[in-house]
């Protein structure tokens, strides 16, 4: 249930920023993600997840500093409104809170039950489903006409155009509903077969490629010098922040691996095999 | 002649079918520092944390990740433009999910639409600990027994 509300939440904040926002702007406007999450893994998870050396804060800095550029170019020029901002900033909010319930609470759950990602991530799915029930009906969503027109179709030549704009909005949800699905299984290869900096890397170079789509195939799109400067510092600061998280986590992690020998007992699977050589000699 | 098969890093060297003295190989083992033995378990500890296995494979994965995670943010946005419904969008698009994953999921053996509960949950939602439970099981089966046609009504105690 944490899981499936703070998915919820987290996925209507994106999608209504995305409506107030342009697709090309969309990663500038989220920008705040990675700042936001280290944050709440200082506040709410264990030590050992939440220790940050000063490089990686920097890499965060640089991404702050990406986004408060893209941000004050794109007010200046009102190519978009300060409800974008806030929905931006509360957007990488929420998606902040859901890494934090997933890594809090997911991990020990399928741990005590068993089950798989897949089987969690379709629980929660289920459960978002009769979640949305009570947010269609106070959102007012259903009393547009061009819903009402999808769900009662008529042939009157003044709601024929509603009707059709209905029908392609269909298409293009039940096409999302296919990319969501595809995205899923996506994400769940990724984390098996990428590390997590490469997957940090990805996804920042990733925007930069969606700006760039974005801009070629949908209306209304532009990228300016703003855009791009804002672009480049939080592709470069995920970066920093990732090569730097990566450099203390192995450090850490031999550390400690040291420290263990050091007190007598088998570290890892290669000095056993040494010990083994020893005694075999 | 040593029939050894120990699996070093690339720059350590491995010792198969060697003819060094042992007394060598002990005191080469022996000298690794501990700065040497750092410096060796960070290699081999990137190695374990993240095995990449081919580069297409990762390559494909992560251009398959990207593709699928554009396609959505921009398929979102084009239907957006048309009608600035976001709730509607994320229910169809929930809904449609679960279908796939569900048909999908089942075949392949990674969802169960029931599972049984197990012993934990049961005694959690009725709040009676296990033990209760048999002792209640065995007063009931022992109450039917003295129950049956041909034997007197006893009532319960």
């Amino acid at each position: 249930m944490p899981l499936a509300l703070a998915r919820v939440v987290g996925v209507l904040a994106k999608t209504y920023c995305l409506a107030a926002v342009d697709a090309s702007f969309y990663q500038i406007a989220r920008g705040l993600l990675l700042p936001f999450t280290l944050g709440l893994s200082y506040l709410f998870l264990p030590s050992k997840y939440a220790t940050f050396p000063p490089l990686a804060l920097g890499g965060a800095a640089i991404v702050i500093s990406g986004f408060g550029i893209g941000m004050v170019s794109d007010m200046n020029k009102m190519l978009t409104s300060s409800r974008g901002l806030v929905l931006g900033v509360g957007s990488s909010m929420t998606t902040a809170i859901e890494s934090i319930v997933v890594k809090r609470f997911v991990g020990a759950k399928a741990k005590e039950t068993g089950e798989g990602v897949i089987q969690m991530v379709w629980m929660s799915n289920v459960i978002a489903i009769g979640l949305y029930v009570p947010v269609l009906l106070f959102s007012g969503e259903l009393y547009d006409p061009a819903i009402q027109a999808l769900f009662a179709p008529s042939k009157d030549s003044t709601t024929s155009l509603l009707s059709s704009q209905s029908t392609d909005f269909l298409y293009t949800c039940t096409l999302t509903g296919l990319c969501s699905f595809l995205l899923t299984l996506a994400t769940f290869l990724q984390i098996r077969i990428t590390s997590p900096v490469t997957h940090m890397i990805v996804t920042a170079a990733r925007g930069v490629a969606q700006s760039a789509i974005a801009v070629m195939l949908l209306p209304h799109e532009t990228i300016d010098k703003g855009r791009v400067a804002s672009m480049v510092c939080i592709l470069g600061g995920s970066a920093l922040y990732g090569w730097a998280e990566d450099r203390a986590m192995t450090k850490r992690e031999a550390e400690k691996a040291i420290g263990r020998t050091e007190e007598g007992r088998p570290m890892m699977e290669t000095e056993e095999k040494e010990g083994e050589f020893k005694e075999k000699l | 002649m040593l029939p050894l098969t120990l699996s070093f890093y690339p720059e350590t060297p491995s010792f198969t079918q060697t003819t060094l003295p042992r007394s060598k190989i002990i005191d080469f083992l022996q000298g690794h520092s501990k700065l040497t033995l750092f410096s060796l378990h960070s290699r081999r500890l990137k190695m374990d944390r993240f095995d990449p296995g081919p580069r297409a494979k990762v390559l494909a994965t992560i251009l398959f990740h990207s593709t699928c995670a554009i396609s959505v943010t921009l398929v979102s946005k084009s239907a957006l433009n048309g009608i600035d419904a976001p709730v509607v969008l994320l229910a169809f698009q929930t809904t449609v999910q679960v279908v796939l994953l569900t048909i999908v999921g089942m075949a392949m053996g990674w969802v169960k639409l029931w599972r049984p509960l197990s012993v934990s949950q049961k005694s959690s939602i009725c709040s009676i600990p296990e033990r209760s439970i048999y002792r209640l099981r065995r007063y009931i089966f022992r109450k039917v027994a003295d129950n049956r046609p041909g034997r007197l009504l006893c009532p319960l105690h």
